[in-house]
Order: structure tokens, then sequence, then C-alpha cells
């Protein structure tokens, strides 16, 4: 017997005896049945919704592009000391409070020979101020850390400082001032 | 009246227009030969049922993508190799082994099948028995080029191999299943 003789073999043979089980045209009508009538329905429902889903679809993307964008400026605006805890939000609104008060001060005793010291105490305030921008991000990214809040503070304390020196330094030119000018009278 | 006999292009067009009785006529004359397929290469007779059937199924919802080129019968028996190979895959890798069937072959080898269908029946069941017992791969591409006729280039695009593999493959098989056979013999 040779391997041509298998081919041959096989060549002759009808393989085809095996039968399934009784019943099989019935449950292939059925099927079949099921099948015509499914097919329509799922068709209608995928009609009606296509649409309405790829609308869905497109609005909850531009949700999420328009979340990507507005999300960090949203999240730091969100992280902030006053987001921490009540006593830190108080802690919050009076520094926030007494920096605007010092600056109203400052905005008051604007003169032709305080202009150059307030303008720098104003590019120094500005610096602080990006540092603490940065500081509300290294709170979310770090979750609140303690060293972060501690930072943030300091910065207000900085803020205030800076504000009050600026505000001595501007008394300390006036009454220089007045006492020449008392110098003068005497 | 009409002929009961129809040509099996016209029973294609009525079931392209989705004609139930033409769909029916259709499964008659073709499920022995496709659940023979199917059952060859799962070796689950339950299993084959349900891929046959749904072969069908599949191949009337897109009877429209049935081009000329092929006879209907043949597309129709892609369909069916393709599923069986996937459902045989998933058989294998669940682990799952019908003993039952294997059983039930045993039975009808000695039971009241020999005495109706001849010679035929029998040297075709010694024959199958005998792929059974090669290795996996070599069961499957024997099954295909020896009993669903397909050619190397089929095969090897239906096993997902190449082409060189596919023919080693195949001669090897074939030639332990000739020893196996010529050892049956003495």
């Amino acid at each position: 017997m040779k391997n041509n003789d298998v081919d041959n073999l096989f060549k002759e043979l009808d393989f085809d005896i095996e039968e399934p089980h009784s019943g099989h045209k019935e449950r292939f009508f059925k099927k079949l049945e099921n099948e015509t009538q499914g097919p329509e329905n799922k068709g209608n429902v995928r009609r009606l919704w296509a649409p309405v889903m790829g609308i869905a679809a497109s609005f909850l993307l531009a949700f999420f592009l328009l979340g990507e964008v507005i999300a960090p400026t949203a999240s730091a605006k969100n992280t902030d000391l006053a987001s921490i805890s009540p006593e830190m939000k108080q802690t919050q609104e009076f520094y926030t409070g007494l920096i605007q008060k010092e600056l109203n001060a400052l905005d008051a005793e604007k003169s032709p020979e305080t202009e150059i010291i307030i303008n720098d105490a104003l590019k120094q305030m500005e610096k602080l101020e990006q540092n603490y921008e940065g500081l509300r991000k290294d709170l979310l990214d770090s979750g609140k850390d303690n060293r972060v809040i501690h930072a943030m503070i300091q910065n207000f304390q900085q803020r205030i400082d800076l504000l009050n020196n600026v505000l001595t330094q501007i008394e300390n030119i006036k009454t220089l001032k007045n006492q020449n000018h008392e110098d003068n009278i005497i | 009246m009409t002929p009961t006999i129809t040509h099996i292009k016209d029973l294609v067009e009525r079931c392209r227009l989705g004609d139930q009785r033409a769909q029916m006529e259709i499964y008659d004359r073709y499920y022995k030969a496709m659940y023979n397929t199917a059952y060859r290469i799962t070796g689950h007779s339950a299993e084959a049922e349900d891929i046959m059937q749904e072969a069908f199924l599949s191949a009337f919802t897109k009877i429209e993508s049935f081009k000329e080129n092929s006879t209907f019968g043949a597309w129709l028996k892609r369909i069916v190799v393709n599923e069986s190979i996937t459902a045989y895959k998933k058989i294998a890798k669940l682990g799952e082994v019908s003993y039952n069937d294997e059983l039930k072959n045993e039975a009808d080898n000695e039971g009241f099948i020999l005495d109706y269908k001849d010679n035929n029946s029998k040297k075709v069941r010694l024959i199958l028995k005998q792929i059974k017992s090669l290795k996996e791969n070599y069961r499957l591409s024997l099954t295909l080029h020896l009993i669903e006729g397909y050619d190397y280039e089929e095969i090897c695009e239906i096993m997902n191999i190449s082409y060189a593999n596919c023919r080693t493959m195949i001669s090897r098989a074939k030639e332990s299943l000739r020893k196996k056979l010529e050892h049956h013999e003495k």
C-alpha cells in the first residue's frame, strides 16, 4: 500500500455516514424563524439608535475634550488652602484680606518719590504670587501634603512681610523728608 | 404544479429574496454533508449540529456576499469548516473530551450499523477511527485534504500555516495513516 493508494481509497468512499440527531430539521426551522423575525427588529432598532448614539458619542467626546482643556485650571482653582479645611479657609481669607489692605495702603502712598520702591515691591509681589500658583499645583499633585500647606502659608507671610517692609520704608522716607523739611525751617 | 426538484441556482435566487421554503430546501439538500464535515472536525455530535445550523443561518443572512464564482455548496462548506475549526479550538482549550461520542461509535461499529450499509460504512468507520488516533494537526489536515477535498493552498489558509509546512505535514500524516492501515490489515 502506497500513499497514492490512500488517496484512491478516499476517493471511492462516501464519508458522510453520520446523521444528526433526530428532530434537527425542526430545531433548524425554529432557529430560521427566529432569525428571520429577529434581524428585522434588530435592524430597525439599530437604525433608530445609530444616529442618536452617534450624537451622544460626539457630545461625550466634546465633553471629554473640553474637560481636558478646562480640567487643569478648574482643579487648580479648587485646590487652594480653603479646600483643605474650614480653619485653612479662615487663614486664607485672613491673609488675602490683610494683603489687600496693605496693597491699598501702598496704593495710597503712591507719589513720585516712592514710585520706584512701590514698583519694585509690586514686582516682588508678582514673583511671590507666581510661587504661590506653583504651590497650588504642588498641593494637587502631592495630595495636600503638609509641607506644601506650610509653604503656602509662608508665602502669604512673605508677601505681608514684604508689604510691611515697603510701607515702613515709605514711612521712613516720609519722616526723613519731613525732618529735612523741618530742618530747613529751623 | 411546480416541479419538486428545483435547480440549486434557483433556490439560491429565492433565498436572496428571503424565501423560507427555499431556505429549508437548501437545508435539506446540504445538511448531511455539512453535518458530517462539522462532525469530523469537532468530533462532537451536538456541537456539529449547532455549527451546521448556525452556518446555514449565517449563509442565509449574508447570501449577498455569495459570488457565483464558486458553487453554493463549496461556499457553505467553507463557512462550516471555518466555524468548526473555531469551535474545535475552543473545545480543545477547555479540555472537553467527548467520551460519549466515542463510546457511541464503538457501539455502532459492532452493532446494527454493520449490516445495513455494507462495506462502505464499515471501511469508513475504520479509516475514521485510524485518523482519529493520529496526532491532532495530522488528523485535521488529513481530514481537510482527503475527505473534504481541499488543496494545500486552501488548507494552509484554513489552518493558518505556511505552504511548505502544510505539504510536509500532510505527507507525513498520510504516511503514518498508511502505516496504521497496513498494520490493521495484517
